[in-house]
């Protein structure tokens, strides 16, 4: 038979058939006989391998296998609950991921525009204010000096990650601004609609849309995109607390770019 | 989280048998049964992740993996036998017969326990089974 034929016969040992193969199957059973002979010799096996004696287990196995695992706590083999295959990933994993990281976003020409949102990393450089305004609390995260195309066939995206520390729901709003030049006046301004948090415990991703824009995209020539979230009352954010697609080719940092040359 | 001697108290013999099905020689029996409770032992804290009888064939395997690493069976039994035959299987073949017809999982509780689609389980299943029957029909 098939190797097609056993498994189907297999299966139909085991009860795993669809619908459709059992029908089949038991149609077939019915009329082929070596389909027949087959099922009563997968069946007969296995009944015979149910069966095979066992040995007992003795009383010094029982104190063996405790020995071992006091010896193996004294050695400190506590320290390895991670399983060795899975530090091993993790270890590859922690090596990798920044590399991709970086190269995926200061490395690939081509590539859409990412700004990543970070406490203290080279994507954009931390600046946490609390403004004195109307708003209980406001974050600002300001990037590097950039280099960068303009890419009119891409539209800008944010995504945030935001949860509220208060027991009621609550408000946040996100403004980007944009400094092409690095004259520190601002060229473009986009305001995103507010994103209303829940009072639940726990991360909540949005993709504001824009609602308001002042002002014309134009090339990164050491300028800088500072992106600040407002709040109507304290809130947290992650360690990566969001994302923005920009509309540049090759944006760069601008120091980096005069290192490397 | 359950004690390490309620484990053993309670699952020694069912691992002991499926050692006596996955192993021939005593030697390796006892070496598989006291590595897969070492394994145990260490990483008892994971266990309730997922169904008991499940999470104890997952540290089997694993232990029957490592062994063979360590140790593996440089020749290949010739006996004639139920046992011999399904020893002649290659692992992936023996985890998944072994714990079908000793284990009784579903295909889909074996999948999630050897790391392979529902699927590849059949067609081992399938494999080993026929290959069992050659075996025995080649020794009768």
């Amino acid at each position: 038979m098939s190797l097609v034929d056993d498994e189907l016969v297999s299966a139909h040992q085991d009860g795993e058939l669809t619908r459709e193969e059992q029908a089949a199957v038991s149609g077939l059973l019915q009329s082929a006989p070596e389909w027949r002979a087959r099922l009563e010799d997968f069946q007969a096996d296995s009944e015979a391998f149910r069966k095979l004696p066992i040995r007992e287990l003795s009383k010094q196995t029982r104190t063996r296998v405790f020995q071992l695992a006091r010896d193996d706590a004294e050695a400190g083999s506590d320290r390895r609950r991670v399983p060795r295959y899975k530090r091993r990933w993790m270890l590859l994993a922690a090596m990798v991921v920044p590399v991709a990281f970086t190269l995926l976003f200061f490395e690939y020409p081509g590539d859409t525009s990412r700004l990543y949102l970070k406490s203290d990393d080279l994507q954009l450089e931390a600046r946490r204010t609390v403004e004195p305004s109307e708003f209980v609390q406001s974050k600002s995260w300001q990037s590097p000096a950039l280099l960068g195309t303009y890419q009119a066939d891409v539209e800008p995206r944010l995504m945030i990650q935001v949860d509220s520390e208060e027991p009621q729901p609550q408000t946040v709003q996100v403004t980007v601004e944009y400094d092409f030049n690095g004259d520190e006046t601002v060229d473009r301004t986009e305001v995103y609609q507010p994103c209303k948090l829940n009072e639940f415990k726990g991360w909540e991703r949005f993709r504001p849309k824009l609602q308001s824009v002042e002002g014309k995209f134009g090339n990164f020539d050491s300028g800088t995109v500072t992106l600040t979230m407002r709040a109507a009352g304290t809130i947290k954010t992650s360690g990566t607390p969001g994302e923005m697609v920009l509309p540049y080719l090759d944006l760069r940092s601008a120091k980096e770019s005069s290192e490397h040359s | 989280m359950q004690s390490f001697e309620h484990l053993y108290n309670s699952r020694a013999d069912y691992l002991y048998f499926m050692c006596q099905r996955l192993e021939e020689s005593e030697t390796r029996i006892e070496s598989l049964f006291f590595d897969v409770w070492r394994r145990i032992h260490r990483d008892l804290i994971h266990l309730g992740e997922e169904t008991e009888e499940k999470w104890l064939c997952r540290k089997l395997v694993e232990a029957h993996r490592q062994l063979h690493r360590r140790a593996p069976v440089e020749e290949v039994s010739t006996e004639a036998g139920l046992l011999a035959a399904v020893v002649s299987l290659g692992l992936e073949y023996r985890w998944a017969l072994v714990l079908r017809e000793c284990g009784s999982f579903s295909y889909l509780e074996l999948g999630e326990i050897l790391g392979v689609p529902e699927r590849t389980v059949r067609s081992r299943i399938a494999r080993a089974r026929a290959q069992v029957r050659r075996y025995l029909e080649a020794h009768e």
